[in-house]
């Protein structure tokens, strides 16, 4: 089987652990993430007829006093970045976090992008010009904790983006 | 060929011949060898010219790796020699670069050898020592002589309980978990996400700390559980130990780490995920997983440890305890002997603690300071010699012993000189001056500065300090010495009197007290014949001065007298009261006239009532006002003698007073502002007003008229014209037969919204309020 380390990244509140929760059943307490600022899940996907296990690294949300330590991102192969579809500000602390994984790791790891809490439609505000040219070609989705929607595909994207 | 050349000419011809056909030969050969031979000089020349170990450079990185790949051992064996070889002349040759260049490598390990290797001793130290007591411990060093191992090496095989549980290999830069390996199977469900965590946390941990290079988590103990992390430089070693697992396991693991780091350094360059390259590894991480067990459990070596603890401890604390007693004794020694006036002959050095030596009686008791030192005076015994100390401090506390000296009197010391100064009685001086040259220590005496002291006046002093006798009183000391007369004369209280005579008695030297001159100023006797010439009783009057000095008089006398004895007796000091309830006016049947004079001062009629009297019957006639005559008929009764009341011929003036006062009231005089001067109908109304003044006088001849000028406001500036006004009338009043005295002019401020300017007028009887 092979194995990949997966990394979540994004502003705090935007919903990486509930993603992580809708998509495994972990073993660890989410209070490693408020202590440790990291939790890891393992959930196994089957893309395309091989079998990935994926090491979900959820590492805690980035804040103006809390920064995401880089050493967590090291050995990641894909990295999931979720932004806050309701919060448009989340897009610029996403993209904060990105350029300094480019800067400091020169991760060159495909990437997915989520846009969460698809759920709130009326608060939905994400802008879409920035989201498309923030996420560039790498695969987007807008997903909801909630209900699940495009949880699994965004995951399986991410699984395939490695694999080739 | 040639042949043939030479067989076809002459010489020149030949020589010729020759050359052209050399020259095609040449041409010939060119043709035929010539790219051959430049090559062939080519590769000469390139093999002699150095250029050729560029092309050795070139390939040789692939010859090397062509070797490695089809043989790697075979490549290793060949390279070894030349390795080692470079590297032993290089350390020949120049030590320090190659010790420079292995020291960031050889530091660290070192230190960590070294702490392996201290942590490994201690461990095996523990363990010899619990054992050797044992009866396990005996027969454990049997086995050691019996396999000819070390005895150490036998309680390390023999003790440890521990066992690996769980093996971990982790790629290092992903955490991602390359191989798992467990005792039971069954734990190795979540070992990747436990990989992952535990990356994690050495990478929390390196963050949080602020680690320093190679500083990692080497262990992680929760509770029985330990976790050994052991690492490379692609991957890590965590190996799971339930129980106390041995130091040298980590060597172990050590070596497995770098056992594997060679044989899979290629596919974990090129990791990517897939685990399954490195399942070769799985027999070496078995290979770690061990148990070790301990004999059965015997009698615990914790108990024959505890012993031999427990008597070193108790040595230790005898040992220790019997030194800090004598250090204790020691000091006290060391204290005493500094002691003045105590001198130390012999101190016993440890228990029984015995002192012998000196001591002065007047020195301070040593054995009071055993309590500083923690000593009980029990355990200690002090044998003294008395002596007397001739230094200078306790010749003087001798003297001052003997001398006694009272106060007033200073005894000092100086150069072997005692020093009296001071005041003191005749008798102490002369016995001073007998005793202090016989005194130890003592030279001479120096008694220039001491007094003797008038012994009488000495005492009057004192008793006039316990006395204090008032202002007035005289204390005099009398007689010879020993048999004196105290004399006390003046005034003073009989309280002060009585406590002197008291006091007195707390002076043994005054034989006798003489107070019959003092005069007790507050004595009722003495008060009653003070007040007795101050007041002058007439013959029915009775004084007497109770024991709370109240003047008490009774019996008859006049009021007259009666009056002015109240105030004769506030003359007469020390009374504390006065009471004259107990006096009666004298019983006497007064005449007319008196009864008329009494009448008068008593009704005080007015003016327009006359009184009478005839036979004790009181007649008025006149007019008077209804409230006096309500008065008189009631009021003649306390007139004494007075036998009735008559007053038919009385007039009741009130109604027509008030109709008077009505008339009057009712009148407004206006005036003009500019003028001053009444305006229209003002005489009419003054007349009117004057007839109703006369008529009030002649009832009332002190009747008397107000003319009240209204001011326009309450302002103070407007009072003069109001004023002016009240007084205009009361003029033209005096013009129309009112008298002047018989008007009062005065103003008022008016109040409310209609207000003028004029007098208006009020009747009164005189001494009435207006």
């Amino acid at each position: 089987m092979i194995r990949k380390k997966v990394c979540l990244l994004g502003a705090f509140g935007v919903g990486k652990t509930s993603l992580v929760r809708r998509f495994v059943s972990g073993i660890f307490s989410d209070k490693y993430l408020s202590t440790m600022g990291v939790k890891i899940d393992r959930k196994t996907v089957d893309a395309d007829g091989r079998e990935v296990g994926l090491m979900i690294w959820d590492i805690h949300g980035e804040e103006a006093f809390r920064k995401i330590p880089m050493s967590y991102l090291r050995g990641a192969s894909g990295l999931m970045m979720v932004v806050d579809g309701t919060r448009p500000e989340t897009l610029d602390v996403a993209a904060g976090i990105v350029r300094r994984v480019d800067d400091e790791l020169g991760l060159a790891a495909p990437r997915v992008w989520l846009a969460n809490k698809r759920d709130l439609a009326d608060d939905w505000a994400l802008p879409a010009d920035a989201w498309a040219k923030l996420a560039g070609d790498a695969p987007r989705f807008e997903t909801s904790a909630l209900s699940g929607e495009h949880v699994d595909e965004a995951f399986l994207a991410l699984a395939r983006a490695m694999l080739a | 060929m040639p042949g043939q050349a030479e067989g076809a000419g002459g010489v020149g011809d030949r020589e010729g011949r020759d050359a052209a056909r050399s020259s095609d030969i040449e041409t010939l050969r060119e043709l035929i060898v010539g790219p051959t031979a430049r090559r062939v000089e080519q590769i000469e020349r390139r093999l002699e010219q150095p250029a050729r170990v560029e092309d050795t450079a070139r390939v040789l990185p692939d010859i090397i790796r062509e070797s490695l790949r089809e043989d790697a051992d075979a490549a290793e064996e060949a390279a070894r020699p030349l390795v080692e070889g470079a590297i032993r002349r290089s350390a020949r040759k120049s030590p320090e670069a190659l010790s420079d260049a292995l020291f960031p490598v050889l530091g660290p390990a070192i230190r960590k050898s070294i702490t392996h290797a201290i942590a490994s001793m201690m461990q095996s130290l523990n363990q010899t020592l619990e054992h050797s007591f044992s009866a396990r411990g005996l027969k454990w060093r049997f086995d050691a002589w019996r396999t000819g191992r070390p005895f150490a090496e036998v309680v390390l095989l023999n003790t440890l309980v521990y066992r690996v549980e769980q093996a971990f290999l982790i790629h290092r830069e992903s955490g991602l978990l390359l191989r798992h390996v467990a005792m039971d199977e069954s734990l190795g469900e979540d070992a990747d996400v436990v990989s992952g965590m535990l990356t994690a946390v050495r990478d929390f941990a390196r963050d949080a700390f602020d680690a320093e290079g190679s500083d990692e988590i080497e262990s992680l103990r929760m509770g029985e559980l330990e976790l050994w992390v052991a690492r490379g430089p692609n991957v890590l070693l965590a190996l799971a130990c339930r129980g106390k697992a041995p130091e040298a396991l980590f060597a172990r693991m050590q070596e497995t780490v770098e056992r594997i780091e060679r044989r899979f350094g290629e596919e974990l360059a090129a990791f990517e995920g897939d685990t399954a390259a490195f399942a070769g590894a799985d027999d070496w991480l078995r290979a770690l997983l061990e148990s070790q067990r301990a004999g059965d459990e015997g009698g615990s070596p914790a108990k024959a440890v505890a012993a031999v603890a427990a008597v070193a401890l108790a040595l230790a604390a005898w040992m220790g305890y019997g030194w800090y007693w004598r250090g204790q004794w020691k000091d006290y020694v060391a204290r005493v002997s500094a002691m003045p006036g105590v001198v130390v002959a012999r101190a016993s050095s440890g228990a029984p603690f015995e002192l012998w030596g000196l001591r002065d009686p007047l020195a301070d008791d040593p054995a009071g300071l055993l309590g500083r030192f923690g000593l009980d005076g029990k355990d200690v015994k002090l044998h003294w010699r008395p002596w007397q100390s001739l230094e200078p401090a306790f010749a003087l506390r001798r003297a001052r012993r003997l001398l006694q000296p009272p106060a007033g009197v200073e005894v000092t010391m100086r150069d072997g000189v005692l020093r009296l100064s001071g005041a003191a009685r005749p008798d102490w001086i002369r016995r001073a001056r007998m005793l202090a040259p016989a005194l130890a220590g003592v030279r001479a005496v120096d008694d220039s500065a001491l007094k003797a002291v008038d012994v009488r006046a000495e005492l009057l002093a004192r008793i006039r300090k316990r006395l204090t006798p008032p202002k007035g009183v005289e204390l005099a000391l009398a007689g010879p010495e020993g048999r004196y007369v105290l004399t006390a004369r003046g005034e003073a209280r009989s309280a002060w009197k009585a406590a002197a005579e008291a006091a007195v008695k707390a002076f043994p030297e005054v034989a006798s007290y003489d107070d019959s001159r003092l005069i007790a100023v507050d004595e009722p006797a003495r008060l009653l014949r003070l007040a007795r010439k101050a007041l002058r009783p007439p013959a029915g009057a009775r004084l007497r001065v109770s024991r709370d000095l109240v003047l008490h008089v009774s019996g008859v006398a006049s009021p007259a007298w009666k009056r002015k004895a109240r105030e004769r007796a506030a003359a007469v000091p020390y009374l504390a009261g006065y009471d004259d309830a107990g006096l009666h006016p004298p019983r006497h049947i007064p005449g007319d006239a008196e009864i008329l004079a009494a009448a008068r001062e008593m009704l005080k009629p007015p003016a327009t009532v006359h009184l009478g009297v005839s036979q004790g019957v009181l007649t008025a006639q006149g007019f008077a006002t209804a409230g006096w005559i309500r008065d008189a008929r009631t009021r003649w009764r306390d007139i004494p003698g007075a036998k009735g009341w008559r007053d038919e011929a009385l007039r009741d003036i009130t109604p027509a007073w008030r109709a008077l006062s009505r008339r009057v009231g009712a009148r407004l005089v206006r005036y003009d502002i500019d003028s001053g001067q009444p305006k229209a109908g003002g005489e009419r109304m003054l007349r009117e007003v004057a007839e109703a003044v006369k008529q009030a006088r002649r009832m009332r001849p002190d009747a008397v008229v107000r003319a009240v000028g209204l001011s326009q406001s309450r302002a103070e500036r407007q009072k003069p014209r109001a004023l002016a006004h009240a007084r205009d009338a009361c003029h033209r009043l005096e013009g129309l037969g009112v008298p002047a005295a018989a008007c009062q002019p005065g103003f008022a401020p008016q109040s409310g919204s209609r207000r003028v300017s004029g007098v208006r007028f009020a009747l009164l009887a005189s001494g009435q309020a207006p």
